[in-house]
């Protein structure tokens, strides 16, 4: 293939990445392009999003995630796949610390094969989120959507999630005529990301899952943590040790509703494959 | 075991090509395909081919195609594809037929042996805009036996839609093409709901036992048509060889088309009388295999009986996966 570049095709409960590491790419490389090129199902190779790994000065790498329409973001199974990558590149140790767009995030290889990684402090303050809304918190709130009013909370974990509880996961038809419209509400400036949330247990939630930029996705890490503090500081949990389930499979969050506890986000990573990609269109 | 694959797509529709001889001792074949064309816990694609070098009656590869759902079926991108990985491996090397812009050669398949050629020029390469490296791919194909098809859909099919979208289908001439592989044509452009919906319906309605594929297609100028297709295993796909085959075949149209679909062009034509078989010829069926439950009376067999199809075979990506 005509001036092709590495990368690794990794997956953490079904949350697919194309992860390059930035020093094997050209300079200048146009990581937003790249994410709506390599990203593409049809077209690419295909992923939920593009990881971009290099070295850092205020940790021990850096990453930088693109959705797959080009906007950055964070994320948590993206976090987990970087620090498997660069684990086995032998560039991290077994505990250490990420640099991410929402801060530095330190980690810890568990014996079991995990990955825990501190998620940091959850947001609560509206400026913060960003959300146009007055009060101190967004904590069941009735939000107009299609004329409806669905009572959410909203929380930010590095990314703005909106946690929808609710008794039954939506089907497809409802799933996908609300979730775009929540994702572009005019309340979210920046848009938002919808966690669908069923309450399964005293430690257990399950979620169905819309990622902005994105679309529907199997797994999210930070979404995983915000339903797990939302379900929380909304009294429908009193656990601090929950499983949340996607379709992709289980994480592990661990908080507590403390003054600066941070989340701790448990799961796994792996490489599906590695590859080289074919040059750029003309 | 980390093995070799390519992926590539033509106009959007994904393939992973695989070399038999580097994944010896692999077996179960639709369970391989089911895993790597696993979008996100795999490598994705719409389907996996299986080459093998050389093969009857004189071809220089032989393939096999998998549906991501792990079905084997047809596929005329796949031909393509098969065609683009023998030129890559050197398999492909028959003297250039046009004023050295061609490689031609034969394909083998599960349904008979095909005739494919790449053109190579830097001229063909602008003119289409390619990315360096993919080459314009042209495979030919004939109507087995010849195809069947018919200008009606089963009455149940047929009251069903009539009843649920009164405007505009309960008009329209619908009917089906068996290709080797069934497909209904609806000559209308619907909207995403009805695609999904209706598509979703009609490849496991009882009538179409193995499940059928959807042509959704508009005429725009006499030789240029635009169709969104449905495959069956598979869903919606990008593009569709085959069904663009199945479409000329269903209009008759013998001359060439342009067929735009949503992820880019393919052209086929049809080429009357220079294949094997001229109707009224009887078709030879495979007895106990039926694509079709219900009665073919009233079916009439293809004419032309070749068809020629045209399309650029994209890279994405070389990788190692495991066995």
């Amino acid at each position: 293939l005509t001036a092709a570049a590495p990368f690794t095709k990794m997956q953490a409960v079904g949350n697919d990445f194309v992860v390059v590491e930035a020093a094997e790419w050209p300079e200048g490389t146009d990581w937003p392009a790249l994410a709506q090129r390599v990203c593409d199902r049809h077209f690419g190779v295909g992923g939920d999003g593009l990881l971009v790994v290099s070295g850092s000065d205020r940790a021990d790498v850096r990453m930088r995630m693109y959705n797959p329409d080009g906007t950055e973001d964070m994320c948590g199974n993206g976090l987990r796949c970087v620090i498997r990558f660069a684990a086995g590149r032998g560039t991290l140790g077994e505990r250490g610390t990420v640099e991410t767009i929402a801060g530095v995030r330190p980690f810890a290889l568990l014996p079991d094969g995990r990955i825990d990684a501190d998620m940091g402090i959850p947001r609560f303050a509206p400026p913060d989120l960003p959300m146009k809304v007055s009060g101190e918190r967004v904590v069941d709130f009735p939000l107009d959507v299609c004329g409806e009013l669905l009572p959410v909370t909203v929380v930010s974990t590095g990314t703005t999630h909106t946690v929808v509880f609710v008794d039954e996961l939506p089907g497809d038809e409802r799933f996908f005529l609300l979730s775009p419209h929540i994702e572009h509400h005019p309340a979210f400036p920046e848009r938002t990301s919808v966690m669908w949330t069923r309450v399964a247990g005293p430690d257990r939630l399950e979620l169905r899952i819309w990622e902005r930029g994105a679309g529907e996705t199997l797994g999210c890490g930070t979404g995983s943590c915000a339903a797990a503090v939302a379900a929380q500081v909304t009294r429908r949990v009193a656990a601090s040790q929950i499983a949340v389930a996607s379709k992709g499979g289980e994480l592990e969050v661990r908080w507590r509703p403390t003054d600066a506890m941070t989340i701790h986000l448990i799961g796994g990573a792996e490489a599906v494959y590695s590859g080289l990609l074919a040059a750029e269109p003309a | 075991v980390r093995r070799p694959f390519t992926k590539v797509h033509v106009a959007g529709n994904s393939f992973l090509l695989l070399d038999a001889a580097e994944w010896s001792g692999v077996t179960d074949l639709p369970a391989l395909a089911r895993r790597l064309c696993d979008p996100r816990t795999g490598v994705g694609a719409d389907w996996l081919a299986w080459i093998t070098a050389g093969g009857a009656d004189g071809a220089c590869a032989t393939a096999c195609f998998f549906r991501c759902d792990g079905v084997e079926d047809r596929s005329g991108n796949g031909l393509l594809c098969a065609a683009w990985f023998a030129f890559r491996r050197g398999w492909l090397t028959n003297p250039a037929r046009r004023g050295g812009t061609e490689i031609a050669g034969l394909i083998a398949t599960r349904d008979g042996v095909h005739e494919v050629t790449i053109e190579t020029s830097a001229e063909v390469n602008d003119e289409i805009n390619e990315v360096p490296g993919a080459w314009r791919t042209t495979a030919v194909t004939w109507a087995w036996n010849p195809w069947r098809i018919r200008n009606t859909l089963p009455p149940a099919v047929h009251k069903w839609l009539a009843a649920e979208y009164p405007e505009p289908l309960s008009h329209l001439k619908m009917g089906w093409v068996d290709a080797g592989s069934p497909f209904v044509v609806i000559p209308y452009l619907p909207t995403d709901a009805e695609f999904h919906r209706i598509s979703s319906w009609l490849e496991n309605h009882p009538a179409f036992p193995g499940g059928t594929s959807v042509v959704w297609a508009e005429d725009e100028w006499g030789h240029e048509s635009t169709l969104r297709v449905w495959r069956r295993g598979i869903g919606e796909t990008a593009s569709s060889g085959l069904a663009t085959c199945a479409y000329l075949a269903w209009v008759g149209e013998s001359s060439s088309v342009w067929m735009n679909y949503p992820g880019g062009e393919l052209t086929g034509e049809g080429q009357a009388g220079s294949g094997k078989h001229n109707p009224p010829k009887k078709p030879k069926r495979t007895p106990g295999v039926s694509l079709l439950r219900f009665s073919p009376k009233g079916a009439y067999f293809t004419w032309p009986d070749l068809y020629r199809m045209h399309g650029p075979v994209k890279p994405v990506c070389e990788g190692w996966g495991d066995a």
